[in-house]
């Protein structure tokens, strides 16, 4: 019996040696291809198909570019980049699966996406714990960047951002009665929590607040209310279709005159014009500067214009295709921005990507926004002063925006 | 005086399409829930043939009235008259909610998902009345509902087929027994139901834009009219409708514009527990009534 035991415990002992010495050997294995990696691999997922559908392609024809270009180049560290994607049709359920499956099975370094706030939040927490880099160049929920998302860092200006834009807009202007309007669902709720408190910023406080069920068939009461404020500029948080149907009531009811327009980057639709009708002349919206035209001017600064007349070399021009050049543009930035970030920390430990990102970013040369302002405290990359308001009935080339005078 | 207009006009289409729900309830005991979605390819199809064909407004809605006759003829032999007696089981919820589907995703594919500007009636001109200025466009819906309205009541009351509608509806049994093909007279309803629903959707869809979704928010609220007034009742169809388009139009000046629906459905709720039939089924209006005269 004793010797029973003690053939047993042995045993335990030799194998517990072999785990914890097979551990230590595939640890070092590990830090050896973090320093110099065979492959990289980056995980893409967004909203491909559905209502969403142009947000994901954009991003993927982005990534996709960005990704050939490094390969032919040699790659990043000599090690060629794989692009694993995954379409998660704007569901959170799919978003959070496939996001599990792109870190298990497919062993994903980094990740851009998801595409949509919602997938984003709902697959954010599964990135963290394995401490997966993870780049956001379309998701605007303010919630994704916060201290429990460490290893999440945005592009695109989220909706505090654009709601401190378009405030400070209004309030530079000189407006005086201004008006808030959103949706209920929860991107309306958070855009219209960050607009009140970015007028407590500046100390203004709105002549109201609008709410509405997004989709509503008949915006007529959102009108009335806007014209009971008398507001003279109204700051639409809506959706394209939801704002447009508010411009064509406020024509309804012969207000639209006295009222001039801001909205954020979701306002934005191909048809807005013909769905709001002449109203759309009273819309301005916040949007990239970099991807602005200047007021006389045919095309982009240098730098950007280069890069739009790559993307139209690579996808042809705005009306073979239903994907935006800026949304491309970010997602093109975000692959850009990991080699940079990989190539100075001269590995893939997340760790020390994390690092330069926080701390060196200023070196970074960006082409979606002017530059990027990530700190160790805010993982924020999109800079305020790079939103500019720009025209919603006349765009160049069906696709860059105007600036306003 | 705008926000009253506006709520009638809005009362108007709920009306319209709480009375094509009505008229295949009466006869079928069923609630065609696919009836949103043949709103919305009436206006689709309207939309197509104006913007595509150039075709002038009343030719483009003509024809997407024949082709809504033909798809709601095809919705009844497809997914319910193969289904034998609707009292006896509920397959027709699956079949006719799956008709809805494939309809909503097939104008998905052929019109895509953006939504198309639909024009408004006299190019949206606005008129002035009592210093409000009105469009004339939302005085159409009322006028137009109004008509359909009547046009009905006229043909159920005075024609045959009005008496056979009738008939079927009260008992559907003896009317087979009287020579009454029960089976083509649901089919004609039917076909009627698609009529009304092409206008409902080219009346629409300037307001909610022309698109595969246009109904979704609007068709529950089409079942809640039907509801109100009293499920099978054309007439309390209309006071439904217009019921909900001015309780929608109150709550909407009272409450933030988020709850409006809330507002809407609640009292929807208490109406159908007080009134089970809906207000027309109130003692005040049935004395003496046999079903039959509640169409």
């Amino acid at each position: 019996m004793k010797r029973k035991s003690a053939i047993s415990v042995s045993s335990i002992i030799l194998s517990l040696t072999l785990l914890f010495t097979g551990c230590s050997s595939s640890d070092d294995t590990a830090k050896e291809a973090s320093s110099k990696p065979k492959e990289i691999v980056i995980g893409n997922i967004g909203a491909m198909t559905g209502s969403s559908a142009t947000l994901g392609k954009a991003q993927s024809q982005g990534v996709d570019l960005a990704v050939k270009e490094i390969n032919a180049d040699g790659g990043i560290l000599d090690a060629k980049v794989k692009v694993v994607s995954r379409d998660d049709g704007a569901d959170p359920t799919k978003s959070k699966t496939f996001v599990e499956e792109l870190v298990d099975k497919e062993k994903v370094d980094f990740m851009v996406g998801p595409t949509n706030s919602t997938p984003a939040a709902a697959s954010m927490a599964y990135l963290q714990q394995n401490k997966i880099v993870s780049i956001l160049p379309i998701a605007t929920s303010t919630q994704l960047i916060n201290p429990n998302n460490p290893y999440a860092f945005r592009l695109i200006a989220s909706n505090a951002i654009q709601a401190e834009a378009i405030v400070k807009l209004a309030v530079e202007e000189k407006y005086k009665k201004i008006v808030l309007v959103a949706d209920t669902s929860a991107l309306g709720t958070d855009g219209m929590s960050v607009m009140k408190e970015s007028m407590k910023k500046y100390g203004v406080t709105p002549a109201a607040t609008v709410t509405y069920k997004a989709d509503d068939a008949d915006m007529t009461p959102v009108a009335e209310k806007i014209k009971d404020a008398k507001a003279d500029v109204a700051l639409f948080w809506t959706l394209g279709a939801d704002g447009a149907k508010i411009v064509r009531s406020l024509e309804r009811i012969d207000y639209i005159n006295d009222l001039d327009i801001i909205g954020y980057t979701g306002l934005v639709m191909p048809n807005f014009k013909e769905l709001a009708g002449p109203g759309a002349d009273k819309v301005t919206v916040v949007s990239a500067g970099s991807w602005a035209l200047e007021p006389g001017k045919t095309e982009l600064a240098p730098k950007y214009w280069e890069i739009y007349q790559k993307l139209i070399a690579e996808y042809g021009e705005k009306d073979k295709r239903d994907t935006s050049a800026s949304i491309i543009a970010s997602g093109y930035d975000a692959v850009y921005l990991l080699k940079w970030a990989i190539e100075k920390a001269g590995t893939t430990d997340s760790e020390k990507v994390k690092q330069v990102l926080e701390t060196d970013i200023q070196e970074f040369d960006s082409i979606y926004a002017n530059h990027y302002e990530f700190s160790k405290k805010s993982h924020e990359g999109f800079p305020v002063s790079d939103l500019v308001k720009s025209k919603m009935d006349d765009m160049a080339y069906g696709e860059l925006y105007k600036k306003a005078e | 005086m705008q926000e009253i207009v506006t709520a009638l006009a809005n009362g108007s289409i709920y009306a319209l399409m709480a009375l094509a729900i009505g008229i295949i309830y009466s006869t079928t005991q069923i609630i065609n829930f696919a009836h949103g979605s043949v709103i919305m390819i009436g206006a689709m199809t309207s939309y197509w043939l104006l913007s595509i064909f150039h075709m002038n407004y009343f030719t483009a809605i003509l024809l997407a009235v024949l082709i809504n006759i033909i798809l709601s003829m095809v919705i009844y032999k497809v997914s319910v008259e193969k289904l034998g007696d609707l009292t006896q089981n509920s397959s027709w919820i699956v079949t006719l909610f799956g008709a809805g589907i494939i309809l909503d995703n097939t104008a998905r594919i052929l019109f895509g998902t953006e939504p198309k500007a639909y024009p408004f009636l006299f190019d949206g001109h606005v008129i002035s009345i009592f210093g409000t200025k009105i469009m004339i466009h939302e005085m159409m819906m009322i006028l137009v509902a109004v008509i359909i309205g009547v046009l009905y009541q006229i043909v159920i009351q005075k024609t045959n087929f009005g008496r056979a509608v009738r008939a079927v509806s009260f008992r559907p049994d003896t009317a087979r027994i009287m020579g009454i093909r029960s089976n083509r007279i649901v089919l004609m309803c039917f076909a009627i139901s698609g009529a009304v629903a092409a206008i409902s959707g080219a009346l629409i869809a300037p307001i909610t834009f022309a698109s595969y979704t246009m109904t979704y928010s609007v068709g529950i609220k089409a079942f809640a009219a039907a509801l109100i007034g009293g499920l099978g009742n054309t007439k309390g169809a209309f006071i439904g409708g217009i019921s909900l388009g001015l309780i929608e139009g109150i709550a909407s000046m009272i409450v933030p514009g988020g709850l409006k629906d809330a507002i809407s459905f609640l009292i929807m709720i208490i109406v159908i527990i007080v009134l089970p039939g809906g207000i027309l089924s109130a003692k005040l209006f049935t004395k003496g009534e046999l079903k039959t005269e509640k169409i």
